[in-house]
């Protein structure tokens, strides 16, 4: 008969007891960083809330102080650049065509539409060479981006040839 | 003995699912967690301190107002705060009339406001550095405000020589108010004996303006760029000056009160 003690000797009882002691401590430390984590979230919160609530009230003081005035101010200058912008020379054009009326056509009438940047011509020439040089003179001006003729009348009245021109401006 | 045994496995199940189940999320979990809080405390604190920088710039803006009020009533003249028509007529009249121009029609029309696209106050799309009372508001993309003038149509019929109808223009161009040329209509006139006459009949169609005061902000004017910068770009006031120098006339009310209002006072 073979004896076999099954009774640990009082080493192993320390160790096994030490290591339960230390993962003990381990437990303890993961509650203690989870309630850390915890209470710490809490006071973000409560600083946030008091952030957001101060943020809020100086937003409504700017909203009822000065700002109006700065800010209609602001938006008259940010509308003046634009528009001085938009504001064409129409005095330019017409001193441009009248520099390119060739010797025996006049106009009978000038509009200019801004919504398509042209201008309607109605010339009067004496015969076809004076109509076909006047087109050719508002062609060979660069200042327009295209120079369409129209139909020709013959004006018993004035013994003259009509003839539309529509300039469109660059 | 046993339950010792069984004790330490035990801690560490019990160590890990804690940290799993409850330490980790507590520290992130995407969107409430410390970590994420922290975040969120940074960005307040940032807002909070572009606030602080706002406000200081609302007092200096406000004090650069005071300071330069003539020079700033330029933009005012240029785009007045209300219609002021009568000053459009008194105006044009004179102008044609120093041109040696005859007046035969001054309308002036208020036009239909249309929202013009291209007028749209420079604000940022997404202002993540300005917007937001809340703390989810930064990632919110601003409407911009959009500010459009009122537009008045005003047509000009005169009758005169072609040299009168260039001055004209070009005094209507210098004129200190916004103003366009929509149409420019010039015609000649016969004389009796259907000869061409020296005179031109002669309509202008002309757009000004106007843009009344703001009544009151809305939230999102606070996050115009102006309160960011904290100076007005005042470059186009000498534009303005540069080129527009003629004065659009201040009417004198004269003599008022009759006792019959159907019949002219003399």
């Amino acid at each position: 008969m073979v004896n076999i003690n099954l009774v640990t000797d009082g080493k192993d009882r320390e160790g096994i007891g030490s290591g339960i002691s230390s993962l003990a401590i381990l437990l303890l430390l993961v509650l203690g960083v989870y309630a850390f984590l915890v209470f710490y979230g809490k006071s973000l919160d409560k600083k946030i809330n008091n952030l957001k609530l101060e943020y809020s009230n100086k937003r409504g003081s700017l909203i009822e102080g000065d700002s109006k005035k700065i800010l209609d101010f602001e938006n008259r200058l940010f509308l003046s650049k634009k528009l001085l912008l938009e504001e064409r020379d129409i005095k330019q054009d017409i001193e441009k065509i009248e520099g390119l009326i060739v010797s025996g056509a006049y106009l009978n009438s000038y509009s200019y539409d801004e919504a398509t940047k042209a201008i309607t011509l109605d010339c009067y020439g004496d015969n076809y060479e004076i109509i076909a040089k006047q087109i050719l003179s508002f062609k060979s001006s660069d200042y327009f981006l295209s120079v369409l003729a129209g139909e020709t009348k013959f004006d018993a009245k004035s013994n003259r040839i009509s003839f539309p021109v529509v300039l469109t401006i660059k | 003995m046993k339950i010792k045994i069984l004790l330490a496995p035990a801690i560490i199940v019990i160590t890990i699912v804690l940290c799993i189940w409850m330490v980790y999320p507590a520290y992130t979990d995407g969107v409430n967690g410390v970590k994420e809080k922290y975040q969120k405390l940074k960005e307040q604190t940032r807002l909070s301190d572009n606030l602080d920088k706002q406000i200081g710039n609302v007092g200096k803006l406000s004090a650069s107002l005071k300071a330069n009020t003539s020079r700033n009533s330029v933009v005012f003249g240029y785009i007045p705060q209300d219609k002021e028509e009568e000053k459009i007529i008194e105006s044009l009249n004179l102008l044609a009339k120093d041109s040696g121009l005859s007046v035969l029609n001054i309308s002036v029309f208020e036009m239909k406001n249309e929202v013009d696209p291209n007028l749209n106050i420079a604000t940022p799309a997404v202002a993540p550095a300005l917007s937001g009372a809340t703390s989810d508001a930064f990632t919110q993309p601003i409407a911009a405000t959009i500010v459009t003038p009122r537009k008045i149509k005003t047509d000009l019929v005169v009758l005169g020589d072609y040299g009168g109808v260039k001055v004209l223009v070009e005094k209507i161009q210098k004129m200190n108010r916004f103003n366009k040329f929509s149409a420019l209509e010039i015609r000649t006139l016969l004389k009796e004996d259907q000869t061409v006459s020296e005179s031109l009949s002669v309509k202008m169609t002309l757009e000004f303006n106007y843009l009344k005061e703001l009544d009151k902000l809305a939230e999102q004017d606070i996050d115009n760029p102006i309160f960011s910068t904290g100076a007005f770009d005042m470059q186009v006031i000498d534009n303005i000056s540069k080129n527009k120098s003629i004065e659009v006339k201040n009417v004198l009310p004269g003599q008022k009160g009759t006792a019959n209002p159907f019949l002219m006072i003399k």
